[in-house]
């Protein structure tokens, strides 16, 4: 069974896709929790995985293969899940009130198709290494020291290529109309 | 997660062997320059709005390639994994079945005893049974007493409505014997029409 059938299996409800879509996918999520949250410890990283699967499992119908492979959305279900989970934990310690309005730590901002477009372009004119780079630490989240970790180069090397990464965008992005009115908050 | 094991893995891939020298090659490297990355707000803006869809192939494999591993659950947490994809599972069969199926399925979901659910909808624990199983005829409990049933388990209204459309169909005793053997077209006769668009009113869903 290749990840198109489990997938369509898992779509359609069928018991057999529980089981095989942990085999293949359980390991990745464990490990890449451990990297993402290593001090919510095993418990903690235990738990985002349960919540991540079912959720990924739920919500399936919204995975897109042409953006990115299973894996991938499988990963941001466990952001989410990481997510919600300091949110709980922050609640019963700080034993806020329910009612009060809590700040996203991560405010969204809806992000216009044309700049999704222009951004697109953008990081398509960055070297390979500065998207890996970018990828890790932007798309993915993980920390420096599990960056640097996995690539088996210091923190201090995962930082500076990071840094590079991102200040080469943002002069792509200059030369782009579209991107600096947004940048200045000027696209409509 | 060990930089070992991911090298060995590359070393099958001409493309991500290469990548992988190239973002850990010692030429690139000067510990000197770890400038902090929090101050730029401009790329800040950027980077937040990236996606993988946005990265080459070759990236978006080595990225994959490099999380694969991980590492292998014990069986306690591979019993638990499983039981969480079953839990999505049982909750998208739910969403694709007839509504007494949905309705149990919100019940037992929100840990809800037979005898609250009766208790709140003022009906015996036998009809709420009857209901679930599927014994009891939708069409002879009123709209009220469907719609109250729905927001007392917290079903999407979205989904109930679509699945008191499916059992009203697939128990339908109006198709002509020439539509007998032939798939489904979710035709509902006038009065099933009318149950539906009852609920739905009561429920706040607009029906397209």
């Amino acid at each position: 069974m290749d990840d198109e059938d489990l997938i369509q299996a898992a779509r359609e409800g069928k018991e057999h896709a529980g089981p095989f879509l942990v085999s293949l996918y359980a390991p990745m999520l464990l490990g890449y929790a451990r990297g993402l949250a290593s001090d919510l410890g095993d418990s903690g990283c235990e738990q985002i995985c349960e919540w991540a699967v079912e959720r990924a499992v739920r919500r399936i119908d919204l995975y897109d293969p042409a953006k990115g492979d299973f894996a991938g959305w499988a990963r941001s279900m466990l952001r989410y899940a990481a997510l919600d989970y300091r949110r709980d934990n922050a609640r019963l310690q700080n034993d806020v009130s329910l009612d009060i309005a809590e700040p996203d730590p991560q405010p969204s901002r809806e992000i216009p198709s044309d700049i999704t477009a222009a951004l697109a372009e953008a990081v398509g004119q960055l070297s390979e290494p500065d998207q890996a780079i970018l990828a890790l630490r932007e798309i993915e989240q993980l920390p420096s020291q599990t960056v640097a970790a996995l690539l088996g180069i210091s923190d201090a090397a995962v930082r500076q290529r990071h840094s590079r990464a991102r200040k080469r965008l943002t002069q792509i992005a200059q030369n782009d109309e579209r991107l600096t009115s947004f940048l200045t908050g000027g696209h409509a | 997660m060990s930089p070992e094991w991911t090298d060995n893995r590359f070393a099958r891939d001409h493309e991500l062997s290469q990548l992988h020298e190239a973002l850990t090659g010692p030429s690139d490297v000067d510990s000197n320059d770890a400038s902090d990355t929090g101050s730029d707000d401009g790329a800040t803006a950027l980077v937040s709005a990236l996606n993988a869809s946005m990265l080459t192939p070759t990236v978006q494999r080595y990225v994959t390639e490099l999380l694969r591993g991980g590492e292998s659950p014990t069986p306690a947490v591979r019993h638990k994994l499983v039981e969480a994809a079953n839990r999505g599972l049982r909750n998208r069969r739910s969403n694709h079945a007839a509504l007494p199926a949905l309705l149990a399925f919100k019940r037992q979901e929100a840990n809800m005893p037979v005898a609250e659910l009766a208790n709140a909808l003022q009906v015996s624990a036998e009809e709420i049974y009857e209901m679930e199983s599927g014994r009891l005829n939708a069409r002879h409990i009123d709209a009220g007493r469907i719609a109250g049933w729905v927001r007392t388990v917290q079903a999407d209204p979205a989904a109930a409505i679509s699945a008191l459309q499916r059992v009203l169909e697939l128990s339908s005793t109006a198709r002509s014997p020439q539509a007998a053997g032939r798939r489904r077209t979710g035709q509902l006769s006038d009065a099933d029409q009318r149950l539906v668009n009852e609920v739905a009113a009561l429920l706040g869903h607009e029906q397209p």
